[in-house]
């Protein structure tokens, strides 16, 4: 009984991570047709980010906060400078998302270096909460529910707003959307600093869980990428729902057959685009 | 030729001598497009007064929906000249020049499939400036968009994938609508709409002149040319040849047997 809670508390906790990562990912995608193959790098840099500001000020929200600022700024510079410039040119945009991922895996490694780190949990969720018999952390448990807070949130912004809808216009048509008279460059930059912000808060809030290392932004990258195809590009709630397949089967998939572990991640991806190539939620 | 070029701004004019003095809406000179190699179109020339109704036709793929495009700067041209009033506008973005009163309905509707109804027409309205240019000074808003088209307020929530063909072709012209654009521009709008809904549309750009909107209209229904037009344009191979007055193509069979195929 306690494996199996313990086990999908981990599984649910880990897939909150994913979501947030993720949704950045898939909104980027359904938006402007690149596959950001930084994404994992502001997810690494996010979180070391946010590991410099609590280590000098103690301070987590703030590290937070600033590693989300600082990096969708990164983000917004990169997309308007370098991406902007190669308009309706997605291949080569997605293959300079990769020399991005490069430079930032340098930078990364030249300042904060090789070593793993963990970024520190706030100090009212460190412990643990005991109930139905187990002493489960409450770091965790708190993930669970800002992962659902996100969820929650995005999707009020993506559904209920006239930006979002914007943006979903954009998703279906960026040409007429552009001919409507919307800065549609303008909400692209947006929409890719936001993805980039959602990414560096989903390294801050891993960090404690998983760390901070060498090569982690393209451990990560790589679920996510999981996770978004799974889901189908574009949608938010694919990728929550993807979230939860490949954060659960990875974790039991780990329990189970530990010598399996990324395999047991990348199961749900094959059978789901067996039978739907397009994603769960895929548009057509 | 001369005579015939003043009977010709005559038929412009219409019923309003007013008109005439205006300066144009939108004028088109000299326009190549290319879409990579291949080049569409080969020095388009065209005026649309202002409270007009100018329709371009010709037969599939002479280039009208390129024409369209760059206008609106979609399709930018390699060469030549866009004008809106006095503006010269063939290099500016599409939503700048959207921002300055340009609407457009275009061909195969567009709509977004994700949306809902009235998201569509919250995120096409704009103010526009009413009053000023001769433009009757009541704007279109959502409400009064949807009193032309009850049938949309009936699915105001739903998205517009559920929409019938006839219903999106409703919604795409709301869209413009709530736009208040000086200029309306519309690519086949009558493409596989019933005859009640084309009568409906026809009011509502008769409606829509005596507003003091400007509307350039790519049609290929001739009935619908025919009842609309100031003026004609014809196009073929990717030029304007021939530029009259609807009367004037109602009474040649000859032409709209050569250029339309009808
Ligand atoms: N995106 C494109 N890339 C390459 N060629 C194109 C493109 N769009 C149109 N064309 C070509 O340009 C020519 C003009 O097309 P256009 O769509 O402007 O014609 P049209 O007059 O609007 O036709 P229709 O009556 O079918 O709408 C056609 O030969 C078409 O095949
Ligand atoms: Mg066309």
């Amino acid at each position: 009984m306690s494996f199996w809670l313990i086990n999908a508390l981990n599984g649910l906790s880990f897939a909150m991570v994913l979501f947030v990562l993720s949704a950045g990912l898939t909104l980027v995608f359904g938006l402007l047709r690149i596959i950001n193959m930084a994404h994992g790098s502001f997810y690494l840099l996010g979180g070391y980010i946010a590991l410099s500001v609590i280590q000098a000020s103690d301070h987590f929200m703030l590290g937070m906060a600033s590693a989300c600022v600082a990096v969708m700024l990164l983000g917004a510079a990169m997309q308007r400078w370098t991406l902007a410039r190669l308009h309706k040119q997605e291949l080569p945009q997605s293959l300079l998302t990769l020399g991005f991922l490069f430079m930032f895996a340098d930078l990364a490694f030249w300042i904060w270096g090789g070593n793993p780190q963990l970024v520190p949990k706030p100090a009212v969720l460190e412990g643990a909460i005991r109930f139905a018999g187990i002493a489960y952390p409450a770091y965790r448990l708190a993930l669970i529910g800002i992962g659902v807070l996100v969820a929650v949130l995005l999707w009020a912004l993506l559904e209920g707003t006239r930006i979002g809808a914007v943006v979903r216009a954009g998703m279906d048509d960026e040409e007429m959307v552009r001919a409507m008279g919307i800065n549609i460059p303008l909400v692209f930059t947006a929409v890719f600093a936001f993805g980039a912000g959602l990414a560096a808060m989903g390294g801050v809030l891993g960090g404690p869980l998983l760390g901070l290392f060498p090569g982690a932004d393209f451990e990560v990258a790589m679920l996510a990428f999981v996770v978004v195809t799974v889901g189908g590009l574009g949608s938010i709630r694919g990728a929550f729902i993807a979230s939860l397949l490949v954060g659960l089967a990875d974790n039991f998939g780990t329990a189970w057959f530990p010598q399996l572990s990324l395999f047991t991640a990348i199961i749900p991806m094959v059978i789901v685009l067996a039978l739907r190539p397009s994603g769960l939620m895929g548009r057509a | 030729m001369t005579k015939s070029a003043s009977r010709a701004s005559e038929d412009i004019v219409g019923n309003d001598p007013a008109i005439g003095a205006l300066p144009v809406a939108l004028k088109v000179s000299g326009l190549h497009t290319y879409y990579g190699d291949s080049h569409v179109l080969h020095g388009v020339d065209l005026d649309l007064p202002r409270r007009s109704i100018g329709c371009v036709v010709g037969r599939n793929g002479v280039g009208k929906t390129t024409l369209v495009r760059s206008i609106l700067g979609l399709s930018p041209p390699a060469q030549g000249q866009v004008h809106i009033g006095a503006e010269d506008v063939s290099r500016w973005p599409a939503h700048r020049l959207a921002r300055c009163a340009v609407a457009l309905v275009p061909q195969g509707r567009r709509i977004f499939p994700s949306l809902t109804v009235l998201e569509h027409l919250q995120i096409g309205a704009r103010t526009g400036e009413r009053g000023v240019d001769g433009l009757a000074a009541a704007p279109w808003t959502i409400d009064r968009a949807l009193e032309i088209f009850p049938r949309l307020q009936e699915r105001l929530g739903h998205r517009a994938a559920t929409l019938s063909g006839g219903e999106r072709q409703m919604l795409a012209v709301a869209r413009a609508l709530v736009a208040n654009p000086r200029l309306l521009i519309m690519d086949e709008p009558t493409e596989g709409l019933s005859p009640a809904i084309v009568d409906q549309l026809r009011e509502l750009l008769l409606r829509l002149r005596s507003e003091g909107v400007s509307i350039l209209l790519v049609e290929q229904n001739l009935a619908f040319v025919l009842a609309l037009a100031d003026r004609v344009h014809i196009m073929d191979k990717g030029r304007i040849v021939h530029a009259c007055s609807a009367v004037q193509l109602g009474e040649s069979p000859e032409m709209t047997r050569r250029y339309l195929g009808v």
